[in-house]
C-alpha cells in the first residue's frame, strides 16, 4: 500500500539528490556531443529575446520577433534551451570582446554579452538546468520508491539510477534527453498520486496532483516529443488496473455501460496541457496548426542513422527488434540487471499468485503473505518500464542515438531492481535467521545490509565514476567489459565526443596555425571548446582531411572508408594519437607527414 | 510459494552472481595494457625489425598503443586478414589483452614470443607459398577495356594510380583503393560495374609462373547496404579457360576466395570480367594473387 511519505524521507532522498549533483558537477570534463552542439547554439539565439522581453516586452511576443530569435532547432521545442540560453547568460563566464577581440566572432550577436554572475564556464552554465533536473530526479525516483516499494527498494533504486555510466553521462547535458526522463517520471509519479487509492474517496488533494500532472506534461512535451507517449500508455494502464470495473448489462430496454471514475489528470492533460505546451513554445504562439503539421513531419520522417549491432551494420529498416533490451542489458552495470531480473522475477511471482488466488485456497494463503502492494501499481511501474523500450525497438524507428532514446523506461527498470534487492535482503534475513546467534541482532543485521548494498552498488559506482568522458562507449563486465566493441562488433562512440580527449594531445603537439580536421565533431562543439579554453585559438577547424594537417577519426563502422582514404592521403600506417578507454580504439589521429612536428609545444 | 529456502538460494545465486561480476570486471581491467606495456612492446618489435614484416594486433582491434609503432608496416583493420598478412616474410602479432594467446593460423609458424608487460609479441612466418605476383601492384601492367567486339575499348588513361576509360571519372575506373568490405577495411582492386551488361575487362598478360591463383572477390560495405542496381556477374579466365563464373547478388556480403590450381602452366594470362545490368552501386572489388 502507499507509505505516507516523512520528512526524513524528503531529506535521504534530498542528500541523494545532493551527492548526485555533486557527481556531476564533478565530472564536468565531458566532450560536448553533436547535439549538444546545437542546443548550445540554439540557447544562445534564444536568449537573444530575452533581452527584446526587457527593453520592449511588446515587441518580444510579435511574429518578427519570434521568427528571429526562435528560427534556428524549430524541430524541437523551445523551453530545455531556453533554460540553457537564461542559465548561460545569468551564471556564465563570457570573453571580454575588449581584451580579447577575436572572440567577437564566436557568438551569435557577434560579440558575447556582458557577464552577469559569472560562476561557471560557459558550458557547464548552459548544462546547469540539466544538472539541477537530472539531480531532482534521484530525489522523485527515491520518493517515488518509498511511496509505493518500500524504503529498501527504493534507496537501490535511487541508487541504480545514478550510478549507470550512460545515464550518469547523459545527465551532463544541455540536452533533451534526461531532463525529460525527469519530466516523465514526476509526471508519472504525480499521475499515480492523482488516483485515490482503491476503496478511497477523491480528495482535493488528488485534484491538485491531476492539476500538477497536466503541468508537468505541458512540461514534458515542450521538453521532447517521448512524452507523446505518455498519455497512451496511462489510458491502457487504467483500462487494464480498472478491468473489473468496466461493465455492460442490459438494463429493461437498454444498455447500462458501467465504467470506473475517469482519472482527474486525463482531464488535466486534455485541457491544462496544451495551453502549457502553447504557452512556453514561441513558435506556437502565431501559427501553431502549421508548426505542428510541420514537426511531427520532420519526426515522423527522420532520418535513420547507422547501428552497429553485432557486426552488423544497420542502415535501413528492420532494425533489430531487441535492440534496446539488448543494449540496456549490455551497457547498464551487471549488478543491476542482476537486481532487476530478480525484481521481475518478485513481481511476475506476485502477480501469478494473486491471479491464481481467485481460484485455489493454497495460493489464496500463500497470497496472503506476499508484500501489500496498491493495485494496478506494479502494472504501472512495468508499462512505463515496457512502453519506452517497446517504441524504440519497433523495426522501422530509427535507432540512433546508443541508448539515451529509452532513458525514461530505465528509471522505472531501476525500481523494479529496487524490488529485486528487497528480495535479496529478504533472503539474507532469512540466513541470518537460520544461522541464528549474533546474526539476529539489529547492529549485524544492519551491517549485512550496508554490505549486500555496497555489493551491488559499489560495482556499478565504480564503472559509472570511471573514463566519465566515455560513458557513452561503456559495456558492462557480463557482457565483457569495453572490449565488447571490438569483440562482438558493437558502437563505440555515438556522439562525436571523443575529440574532447584528443585536444590535450592537439594542444601540445601540433605545430602553431595547424588545421585539424574534427570528423563527427561538429563546428557549435569546436567552438565551445575555443570558448572554454579546451582548444588552443590558433587551431583552425576544418572538415576536409586533404585540406588538414590532422584528422579525428571518430570510430564508427559507417566511416571506415574515410578513415583508409586519409590513411592513404596522409601515407601514413599509423595514427599519431589513438583515444582508446578500456583498451578498444574509439578516435584515431591522422597526422599529415609534413605536420608531423610532434612534441613541440607552440 | 517462495518459501525461506527458496529466498536463500535466489540470494545465494544473486551474491555469487555479484562476486562473479566483480572478478570479471577487474580481471578485464588488469588485462588492459598500460603504457609502458605498449611502450615495451613496440621496443620489442624495434629491436627485431626487418625490411618486409608486418605488425597485426590480436585481437585486430585492439589497437590502442599503435602511435608507438610509427615508421613500420601496420595493419590496424578490425579484423584479422591473415591472407594477404602471408605476403610478408614476418609478421610481429601484437596480442593483448595478457592469457589470451593469438591462433597461429594452419601453416604459419610460430618464431618467437616475448611478454612485454600485458601484451605479448610473438613473431610468426606465414607457410611455404611466397607470392610470386600480386596483381594490385601489377595494376599498372594490366590492360582494362570496356564493351565487347567491335565496340570494346581500350582504357588507356592512367592517372593517380586508376585506369580511366577516356576522360577521368570518380568511380567509372578500375583502380587501387582501400575500402570496407566483408567486416574490415582491405587493399583491393576496385572495378566498378558498368552500366546495360557492357563488359568490363582487366587482363594482364605473362603473369609469373606459379603454383596457386588465387582470387578473391566482393562488393563493398557501402554497395551491400543499397538495394540498388543488379546482380554483378564476375568471371576469371586462365588463358582461354573459365576458371571462376559467380554471380554476387546486391546485398551479398563477403570477401570470397578461390584457389585456381596453375601448377604447370608457366607463365598465365588473366583475364577478369565484370557484367551488371544496372550498376548503380556495385561496387566490385577485388584481388589477384599468384602464390608459388
Amino acid at each position: 500500500m502507499r507509505s505516507p511519505l516523512t520528512r526524513r524521507d524528503a531529506a535521504v532522498g534530498a542528500v541523494l539528490a545532493a551527492i548526485h549533483l555533486t557527481l556531476l558537477a564533478s565530472t564536468l570534463d565531458i566532450g560536448f556531443s553533436r547535439d549538444e552542439s546545437f542546443y548550445f547554439d540554439a540557447a544562445e539565439q534564444y536568449s537573444a529575446w530575452y533581452d527584446v522581453l526587457l527593453a520592449n516586452p511588446g515587441s518580444a511576443f510579435s511574429k518578427d520577433s519570434v521568427d528571429r530569435y526562435f528560427a534556428y532547432n524549430a524541430e524541437h521545442p523551445a523551453l530545455p534551451k531556453m533554460l540553457f540560453g537564461a542559465s548561460w547568460r545569468l551564471f556564465g563566464k563570457m570573453h571580454d570582446p575588449t581584451e580579447e577581440p577575436f572572440s567577437r566572432g564566436w557568438y551569435f550577436q557577434g560579440k558575447p554579452p556582458a557577464t552577469i554572475l559569472g560562476w561557471f564556464s560557459e558550458s557547464t552554465a548552459m548544462r546547469l538546468p540539466a544538472l539541477l533536473l537530472a539531480s531532482f530526479l534521484v530525489f522523485a525516483v527515491y520518493l517515488f520508491g518509498v511511496e509505493f516499494l518500500g524504503r529498501r527498494a527504493a534507496l537501490f533504486a535511487a541508487l541504480a539510477w545514478m550510478f549507470q555510466p550512460h545515464a550518469f553521462w547523459h545527465s551532463h547535458f544541455a540536452c533533451f534527453d534526461v531532463p525529460v526522463t525527469a519530466l516523465w517520471f514526476l509526471m508519472a509519479w504525480t499521475f499515480l498520486k492523482s488516483m485515490p487509492p482503491p476503496g478511497e474517496p477523491r480528495l482535493r488533494s488528488h485534484a491538485m496532483w491531476a492539476l500538477l500532472t497536466g503541468v508537468l506534461m505541458g512540461l514534458a512535451l515542450n521538453t521532447k516529443h517521448n512524452a507523446f507517449f505518455f498519455p497512451p500508455m496511462a489510458v491502457l494502464w487504467w483500462v487494464l488496473a480498472k478491468r473489473r470495473e468496466f461493465g455492460i448489462s442490459l438494463q429493461g430496454a437498454g444498455l447500462k455501460v458501467r465504467i470506473p471514475p475517469i482519472p482527474l489528470a486525463f482531464f488535466a492533460m486534455l485541457l491544462v496541457t496544451p495551453v502549457v505546451y502553447w504557452a512556453l513554445w514561441p513558435r506556437l504562439w502565431h501559427d501553431p496548426i502549421s508548426h505542428l503539421k510541420w514537426y511531427f513531419s520532420f519526426h515522423a520522417k527522420h532520418e535513420y542513422y547507422w547501428v552497429y549491432y553485432f557486426a552488423t551494420l544497420y542502415t535501413k529498416p528492420p532494425f533489430p527488434l531487441g535492440f534496446p533490451f539488448v543494449m540496456s542489458a549490455m551497457t547498464i552495470p551487471g549488478t543491476t540487471v542482476l537486481l532487476f531480473l530478480a525484481g521481475a522475477l518478485r513481481l511476475s511471482k506476485e502477480y501469478l499468485v494473486r491471479l491464481g488466488a481467485r481460484f485455489s485456497d493454497s495460493l489464496s494463503t500463500v497470497s496472503s503473505h506476499l508484500p501489500s502492494r496498491e493495485p494496478g501499481v506494479v502494472l504501472f511501474i512495468f508499462l512505463n518500464f515496457l512502453v519506452p523500450f517497446l517504441v524504440i525497438a519497433h523495426p522501422q524507428v530509427p535507432h540512433f542515438g546508443g541508448t539515451k532514446h529509452w532513458l525514461h523506461g530505465v528509471t522505472f527498470a531501476c525500481l523494479m531492481a529496487g524490488v529485486g534487492f528487497e528480495l535479496l535482503l529478504d533472503g539474507c534475513r532469512d540466513l541470518a535467521d537460520r544461522i541464528g546467534g549474533i546474526f539476529r541482532t539489529r547492529r549485524v543485521r544492519i551491517a549485512g545490509a550496508s554490505l549486500i548494498l555496497a555489493l551491488f552498488v559499489g560495482p556499478a559506482a565504480w564503472d559509472t565514476m570511471t573514463d566519465t568522458a566515455d560513458g557513452s562507449s561503456y559495456y558492462n563486465a557480463f557482457a565483457g567489459g569495453r572490449a565488447a566493441m571490438g569483440e562482438m562488433g558493437m558502437q563505440r562512440e555515438f556522439w562525436g565526443n571523443s575529440a574532447f580527449s584528443a585536444l590535450p594531445w592537439i594542444n601540445q603537439n601540433l605545430p602553431p596555425g595547424s588545421r585539424v580536421d574534427f570528423h563527427d565533431t561538429t563546428w557549435g562543439a569546436v567552438q565551445m571548446y575555443r570558448r572554454d579554453g579546451f582548444l588552443r585559438r590558433d587551431i583552425t577547424p576544418v572538415w576536409d582531411y586533404k585540406s588538414a594537417d590532422a584528422f579525428l577519426f571518430h570510430w564508427h563502422k559507417e566511416f571506415t572508408d574515410i578513415e583508409a582514404d586519409a590513411r592513404s592521403f596522409y601515407k601514413s600506417a599509423v595514427p599519431g594519437f589513438v583515444w582508446a578507454p578500456g583498451g578498444v580504439p574509439l578516435l584515431d589521429a591522422w597526422v599529415k607527414t609534413s605536420a608531423r612536428n610532434l612534441g613541440k609545444t607552440p | 510459494m517462495t518459501g525461506p529456502v527458496t529466498r536463500i538460494a535466489l540470494s545465494s545465486i544473486l551474491v555469487a552472481a555479484a562476486l562473479a561480476y566483480i572478478g570479471m570486471a577487474a580481471v578485464q581491467r588488469a588485462n588492459v595494457p598500460d603504457e609502458a606495456s605498449w611502450e615495451q612492446a613496440a621496443s620489442t618489435v624495434r629491436a627485431g625489425w626487418k625490411e618486409g614484416d608486418l605488425v597485426v594486433f590480436w585481437p585486430a582491434w585492439a589497437h590502442a598503443g599503435a602511435a608507438g609503432f610509427q615508421g613500420l608496416a601496420v595493419d590496424i583493420a578490425e579484423l584479422p586478414d591473415w591472407y594477404e598478412a602471408a605476403k610478408h616474410p614476418r609478421v610481429w602479432v601484437v596480442a593483448s589483452p595478457s592469457g589470451k594467446e593469438p591462433e597461429l593460423p594452419g601453416g604459419w609458424h610460430a618464431v618467437s614470443r616475448t611478454e612485454a608487460g600485458r601484451i605479448t609479441v610473438h613473431m610468426w612466418t606465414p607457410g611455404e607459398l611466397v607470392l610470386a605476383w600480386d596483381g594490385l601492384q601489377s595494376l599498372k601492367d594490366a590492360k582494362v577495356s570496356r564493351g565487347d567486339g567491335e565496340k570494346r575499348q581500350g582504357c588507356s588513361t592512367w592517372q593517380d594510380g586508376k585506369w580511366h576509360c577516356g576522360a577521368q571519372h570518380p568511380w567509372q575506373n578500375v583502380g587501387r583503393i582501400s575500402r570496407d568490405i566483408a567486416g574490415r577495411v582491405r587493399d583491393v582492386i576496385w572495378a566498378h560495374a558498368r552500366d546495360n551488361s557492357e563488359p568490363l575487362e582487366i587482363r594482364w598478360a605473362g603473369v609469373s609462373a606459379g603454383r596457386t591463383l588465387t582470387v578473391n572477390v566482393g562488393l563493398t560495405q557501402r554497395a551491400i547496404e543499397q538495394v540498388t542496381g543488379s546482380p554483378v556477374e564476375f568471371e576469371v579466365r586462365v588463358g582461354d579457360r573459365v576458371e571462376i563464373s559467380r554471380s554476387i547478388d546486391i546485398n551479398e556480403a563477403g570477401w570470397f576466395r578461390y584457389d585456381i590450381d596453375v601448377s604447370n602452366l608457366g607463365p598465365v594470362d588473366v583475364t577478369v570480367r565484370i557484367v551488371a545490368k544496372k550498376n548503380q552501386d556495385r561496387q566490385l572489388c577485388f584481388t589477384a594473387d599468384m602464390w608459388r
